[in-house]
């Protein structure tokens, strides 16, 4: 794994904003190490990481979680335990589903929802229950579905 | 069918225990899950599981993981999928409870694909400290990248090593995970279809790498290290005879565990021609109707 960036202070508090700005959570994420690796891609470890020596290690094939992806225009795109850290404290960009299309959604399909203050265009997370599932995009009136295909039932 | 040389061998080992463990199917084999502490709380897991009418039944030596009965398909359902509980082998949670990892450490786990116990130690350190989590196959490496992302795991390393090379790295752990790739024996009763594999110039050949591998990680440990070495084979050759090179060859010394509520035997004191050290007789060995899991041995090795 090529680390292109790790984030500092402001960098971070930036995407707090951003996070902020889209699902209106109150999600710390400068109590991450946060590095952007060369896919673009957010990846979030435990600072504690970072009081260790590790200079020495050879041969690092990857660290910590991958947390989501950061647009262009500033929308976020979150992996399913990104959405489970954010959906905690969100409050905006939600859909909340029913049995039948938490199914569909773990079978790769696209599903629909109660939309809590949703943006269409937007990624939204969904919800089943208690439990935040993945992530989508609300698009005509439906949540095109974006789980990875390795996370699916089939 | 069971070749010939593993039932001569067996029987030598197993002694009166030889017919009533060589009957067991996988049937015998309880079917057991681990509570994800990192996402959930096992009290909100064991709630949800049981409305669905599964049974289940705390296994004796990790708090977090429970004997499950289900007709429902364990690795369809929404908990599963969303990384709550991780379908493992009972008896595998027990080389994390013994290593008992805590949340200021660095450990090392030598040989971690595909991440049952990283992810088990990474929860038990409650996603603190430092898990330096090694592989030497790329390919299984896929799957130890997955399981560490789907359990939530933050405070893990993984690196592509082979793992006799840690002690060129200068780095020290305080703990050292070693379960140690194996001539996998130990599973061969669950599942008789896998005796036509059993081979013992494979099992001479694992013997020797365990021991380079444990070379290794000895070097790499603190003046008061850990080491938890396990297999889940049951060849003398790559448990007992290991141990008794550890105790004699890199300054090691075996220390007494007790494991509530686990079955076990004593490490072999000898085997054919060879005689080990006392203190392997400290390990612990196993065997499938111990405890109605794989076979299995582990034993806790601390510097001299």
């Amino acid at each position: 794994m090529q680390i292109k960036k790790v984030l500092n202070s402001k960098e971070i508090k930036k995407i707090e904003e951003i996070l902020t700005r889209n699902y209106s959570c109150d999600f710390k994420l400068r109590e991450y190490f946060v590095f952007i690796n060369s896919d673009d891609k957010l990846w979030i470890v435990s600072k504690d990481i970072v009081k260790f020596e590790t200079e020495n290690l050879r041969r690092i094939n990857s660290m910590g979680l991958y947390f989501g992806r950061l647009k262009k225009n500033n929308k976020i795109s979150l992996s399913i335990e990104g959405c489970q850290l954010i959906g905690k404290t969100a409050k905006k960009n939600i859909v909340i589903v029913n049995e039948e299309n938490m199914k569909k959604f773990f079978n790769g399909n696209d599903i629909v929802g109660e939309q809590i203050n949703c943006e269409v265009n937007n990624f939204v997370l969904v919800k089943f229950k208690d439990d935040f599932i993945g992530m989508g995009i609300l698009r005509d009136g439906k949540i095109e579905n974006l789980l990875p295909k390795s996370r699916r039932l089939i | 069918m069971i070749p010939k040389n593993f039932e001569n061998k067996y029987k030598l080992l197993f002694e009166k225990e030889y017919d009533e463990i060589i009957s067991i199917n996988r049937d015998y084999i309880k079917s057991a899950i681990r509570v994800n502490t990192i996402k959930i709380s096992k009290k909100e897991l064991t709630s949800r599981i049981m409305d669905k009418g599964w049974k289940i039944k705390q296994i004796p030596w990790f708090e977090n993981g429970f004997f499950v009965e289900t007709e429902e398909d364990k690795s369809k359902t929404p908990e599963y999928l969303l990384g709550y509980y991780y379908i493992q082998e009972s008896i595998s949670m027990l080389p994390p409870v013994i290593l008992d990892a805590k949340e200021n450490e660095r450990v090392l786990d030598l040989a971690a694909s595909p991440g049952s116990k990283t992810t088990q130690m990474a929860a038990m350190m409650n996603n603190k400290g430092l898990i330096v989590a090694n592989d030497i196959k790329m390919k299984r490496l896929v799957a130890l990248r997955f399981n560490l992302q789907k359990y939530g795991v933050i405070n893990t390393i993984v690196t592509n090593m082979d793992g006799r090379q840690f002690q060129n790295l200068n780095i020290k752990f305080d703990k050292v995970l070693l379960d140690a790739p194996c001539s996998n024996s130990g599973m061969f009763f669950k599942n008789p279809t896998l005796f036509k594999y059993w081979n013992q110039s494979r099992i001479n050949e694992m013997s020797r790498l365990q021991k380079q591998l444990l070379q290794s990680a000895s070097k790499c440990l603190t003046d008061d290290g850990i080491i938890v070495y396990s297999t889940c084979s049951l060849e003398p050759e790559e448990n007992e005879e290991v141990i008794d090179y550890a105790v004699n060859c890199l300054n090691l010394n075996v220390e007494k565990v007790n494991i509530k509520g686990l079955k076990y035997h004593k490490g072999l004191k000898s085997f054919e021609k060879k005689e080990y050290s006392s203190e392997v007789k400290k390990c612990l060995r196993i065997m499938p109707n111990d405890n109605f899991t794989e076979g299995f041995f582990v034993c806790k090795l601390k510097k001299s």
